[in-house]
């Protein structure tokens, strides 16, 4: 006997590979170029849930948040780029999750309710934040004065160097 | 999806569902929480590490200075229960990481927003919006408090070795609500998982209950649970706080056979017959009479020496009362460090093994009538010098059943115990049989064996087998055992080698007939 | 969080605020007439910024609680539990870690079982395995014997190379093989 199973817990698992699915294919109604990157996303990323490879996971979700760019520059509409870029987060935070979850506890162990918690967490984000973002935009549709778009751009780059996640040490495990 | 129904043992009882907006958790949009860095237990933690706070039975005692770096560091326990009289005292430690799940949200939310800004993508710089609002929500993770009762019951009380006991474990959240709350019960060190699994990873609300149940594989002794690994995560699971609880309830799986085992046929007189000098007509007789003279021997007792044979003759000769001329066999069991070895990581280990036959044959032997004794290698205690009836049989019984050398406890502290031969002569009667119980798994143990079947004690030895085969050390221990074997068995021991799946009345019949031929 | 990112998100958000300000005032947005330069040089910033948390991210490992095995039993090892630690160390290419207690396993090991197996006596036993004429195995002669050590397939030596790891854990292994092979069936 060898202990317990530490492959990715199964929930998480299905959400991330669908999510990824559904982006690459929204993204592509939205341009379809953009399945260049998507489609391998997603691979990558099924790939990387399937045997618990956490590089692959993220390599994923980063081409499929780049294909969301991608059409996001090439003219898709831009609900259509949110909501894309939306699942790609979600594909990779599930996908991760489940390498994390099955690592800790296990893929026979009962994980459902504890993962559906906080995926529902990360959904309400994008959510809020998506409606939020979009609602601003399409309220202000027709004027858009330089001067507000070089403030807001700094002010964005300002928060996300702020909010910056430091590097964790490898002491933990 | 069946299987996973299956698998999902936790009952609910009370509590609601859906998770509850903790505000603190999540930010929308650009809201920003303050210090989200270093002290991060720091900043609410009370140490609250008085001594007369026996009045202070409230969540505060609870909560013990632990130890929060911001390099996680492997396991340090918090402060230790001073205040170990506290009911509410559960927590035994714990300790708060980073988790580094979000790591690179930022990363690709600087990606959206240069990309947005340079291509002149609206999209693009929403989606930077977005990116930054998820590193808003990682940024602002706390860990949770954690206050759980933890309360454990058992299927069966007092179950026989190599049941399966049900175990449940009931999980109370008495603290605030927990996203994202990971369970491990802490399983005794020498019992194995049979069914299920201790672990499981739920959403905890304030006041619900949950129950987890599997079962382990009974071995003979007491087995204390450890405390229960807790790790609480929010919503967002940035943070994470690892946490060991005591159970509210004296955990314990105690696990004794109920009496000797019945008396198997254990095809035995191929164990105690032929043996040189053994008188099957002068049993029983009170009174140490004195029976006959013999050549003196190195570890005879100087008082049974006949001295006035010495002063006549010149020789040394060894006086023997009638008693001893009766067959008595003693029971040697190897407990030592060197025989605590198992074959995988789910199988009791040789030493319960051993322990076990010793009981089987105990039985059959007084069934028999033969006198027999108990003692062991490594220590001159336990030590029941051979004897019959009731009387014997019930202090043999307490012996097997409660003498920490012989049960599964004495596992946690292994200490080095050199075998004494000369003790072991003193002890053991003078022409005594020796049936020696050990994995035979070092060469000491050997080197006595040899001794002792060198000074008139015919040894015969049951060696249950705790060798694999399955990597390449395993591989050369069992050729090194089987050697072993082999050169015990050309010094003039008898050996039975006790497969590790077999019974014992198969093993004995097995080297029985080799005996004989 | 350092004083330095507190500080940055506060400005963040002062920038935010104002920007949203000028959106829902436009007036406002002619006292600083800035260009679209400004535009393009803070992405410029960010693209670079980004890279770089990109770079550290990727590097950070995902940190978690270890949860070890308690469905296990612990605590008793399984006999040879030492011998394939020091096999495993001895795997290292340029490390001679392990070497020693590995051969003082398998040296007395192999003389007893050729001379039970094999009526030799002892001199005979040890002549044998340093001719490395007491198997047909290659990797297993070689083990105990340099000549031996020439008779090694290409084949397999290129294998061996190609898996990183030593050759001298390959051929411990195989000789501890062999020689329970031996021990197994021969009589």
């Amino acid at each position: 006997m060898t202990g317990v199973d530490r492959s990715p817990t199964r929930t998480s698992g299905q959400v991330a590979v669908l999510a990824g699915v559904a982006a690459a294919v929204a993204l592509a109604t939205g341009s379809l170029p953009s399945l260049a990157l998507g489609g391998p996303g997603v691979a990558a990323l099924a790939i990387g849930v399937r045997r618990g490879e956490r590089s692959f996971v993220s390599i994923g979700g980063f081409g499929l948040f780049l294909a969301a760019l991608l059409a996001g520059v090439a003219g898709a509409p831009v609900p259509t780029t949110l909501v894309g870029a939306a699942l790609a987060v979600l594909a990779w935070d599930a996908g991760t999750g489940a390498i994390e979850l099955g690592d800790q506890v296990g893929r026979s162990a009962a994980t459902r309710g504890a993962e559906l918690a906080h995926l529902s967490g990360t959904v309400t984000v994008a959510a809020v934040a998506g409606g939020l973002a979009y609602g601003t935009y399409a309220a202000t549709a027709g004027e858009r004065p330089v001067t507000a778009l070089v403030l807001l751009t700094f002010g964005a780059v300002a928060l996300a160097s702020g909010l910056r996640l430091m590097p964790v040490s490898d002491g933990g495990r | 999806m069946t299987e996973d129904r299956a698998n999902d043992e936790a009952g609910r009882t009370g509590g609601g569902s859906g998770p509850t907006d903790g505000g603190s958790e999540r930010a929308n949009g650009e809201t920003v929480r303050p210090d989200g860095g270093a002290a991060v237990v720091g900043e609410e933690a009370e140490p609250d590490e008085s001594a007369s706070a026996t009045n202070d039975a409230t969540a505060d005692a609870g909560k013990e200075v632990g130890n929060a770096d911001t390099a996680p560091v492997d396991d340090e326990a918090g402060s230790d229960a001073d205040d170990a009289a506290e009911t509410s005292d559960r927590l035994a430690s714990f300790e708060d990481r980073f988790t580094g799940r979000w790591n690179g949200i930022d990363a690709a939310a600087l990606l959206a927003i240069g990309v947005g800004a340079l291509a002149q993508s609206p999209a693009a710089f929403l989606v930077g919006a977005v990116g930054v609002a998820y590193a808003a929500y990682a940024r602002a993770a706390r860990p949770p408090e954690i206050d759980l009762r933890i309360e454990r019951a058992f299927g069966d009380d007092r179950p026989d070795p190599g049941e399966a006991v049900e175990v449940t474990v009931r999980i109370t959240n008495e603290g605030e609500a927990i996203p994202d709350l990971r369970i491990v019960d802490g399983v005794p060190a020498q019992l194995h998982v049979v069914e299920g699994t201790p672990r499981t990873a739920i959403e905890l609300d304030a006041g619900e209950t949950v129950e987890l149940t599997y079962s382990v594989g009974a071995e003979r002794g007491r087995h204390g649970f450890e405390p229960v690994r807790a790790i609480a995560r929010g919503y967002s699971g940035a943070v994470e706080r690892d946490a060991r609880v005591w159970s509210a309830t004296d955990d314990e799986v105690y696990c004794t056979p109920g009496g000797l085992p019945p008396s198997t046929d254990l095809s035995l007189q191929s164990l105690t017959t032929p043996y040189a000098g053994r008188v099957e007509t002068d049993i029983g007789g009170d009174g140490a009479e004195f029976y006959a003279t013999r050549e003196y021997q190195r570890g005879d007792p100087l008082s049974r020496v006949d001295w006035n044979r010495k002063a006549r003759t010149g020789e040394l000769s060894t006086v023997e009362f009638r008693e001893e001329r009766a067959a008595s066999v003693v029971l040697l069991i190897d407990v030592r460090a060197e025989a605590w070895l198992r074959p995988d990581d789910a199988s009791p280990s040789a030493v319960e093994r051993s322990v076990e036959g010793a009981m089987q044959v105990f039985s059959s032997l007084i069934e028999g009538g033969d006198r027999v004794g108990v003692a062991v290698v490594g220590a001159t205690d336990p030590w029941l010098p051979p004897g019959s009836g009731e009387d014997h049989r019930a202090r043999a019984r307490k012996l097997f059943v409660e003498h920490p050398l012989l049960t599964a406890e004495s596992a946690a502290d292994l200490i080095q115990r050199p075998i004494s031969v000369q003790a072991l002569r003193r002890q053991l009667p003078s022409h005594s049989q020796v049936i020696l119980f050990s994995p035979l798994c070092d060469d000491g143990v050997i080197e006595q064996a040899k001794l002792l079947e060198a000074s008139g004690h015919l040894v015969t030895a049951i060696s249950p087998d705790p060798t694999a085969t399955a990597t390449s050390g395993q591989t050369v221990a069992h050729v090194k055992r089987e050697l072993r074997l082999s050169e015990l068995r050309r010094s003039g021991a008898r050996v039975a080698d006790w497969e590790w799946n077999e019974s014992l009345a198969s093993a004995i019949s097995r080297a029985g007939e080799r005996w004989s031929a | 969080m350092s004083d330095f990112g507190r500080a940055l998100t506060g400005l963040g958000v002062l920038l935010a605020v104002a920007g949203l300000a000028v959106f829902l005032v436009p007036s406002l947005g002619g006292a600083a007439a800035v260009g679209q330069f400004y535009v393009g040089a803070v992405g410029v910033i960010a693209l670079l910024q980004g890279g770089r948390y990109a770079r550290d991210a990727w590097r950070s490992p995902l940190v978690g609680a270890d949860t070890g095995d308690p469905e296990l039993v612990s605590g008793v090892p399984t006999p040879g539990d030492d011998f394939d630690e020091a096999l495993a160390a001895t795997f290292e290419v340029h490390s001679l870690e392990g070497r020693k207690e590995v051969e003082e396993r398998l040296d007395p090991v192999a003389r007893a079982v050729l001379e039970r197996r094999r009526d030799w006596s002892t001199a005979e036993a040890e002549r044998r395995l340093a001719a490395g004429d007491w198997t047909d195995d290659p990797l297993a002669a070689a083990f105990f014997s340099d000549a031996a050590s020439d008779d090694v397939p290409l084949v397999t030596r290129l294998k061996i190379r190609w898996s990183e790891k030593s050759a001298y854990g390959f051929r411990a292994e195989r000789a501890a093989a062999e020689l329970e092979r031996i021990w197994r069936t021969e009589s």
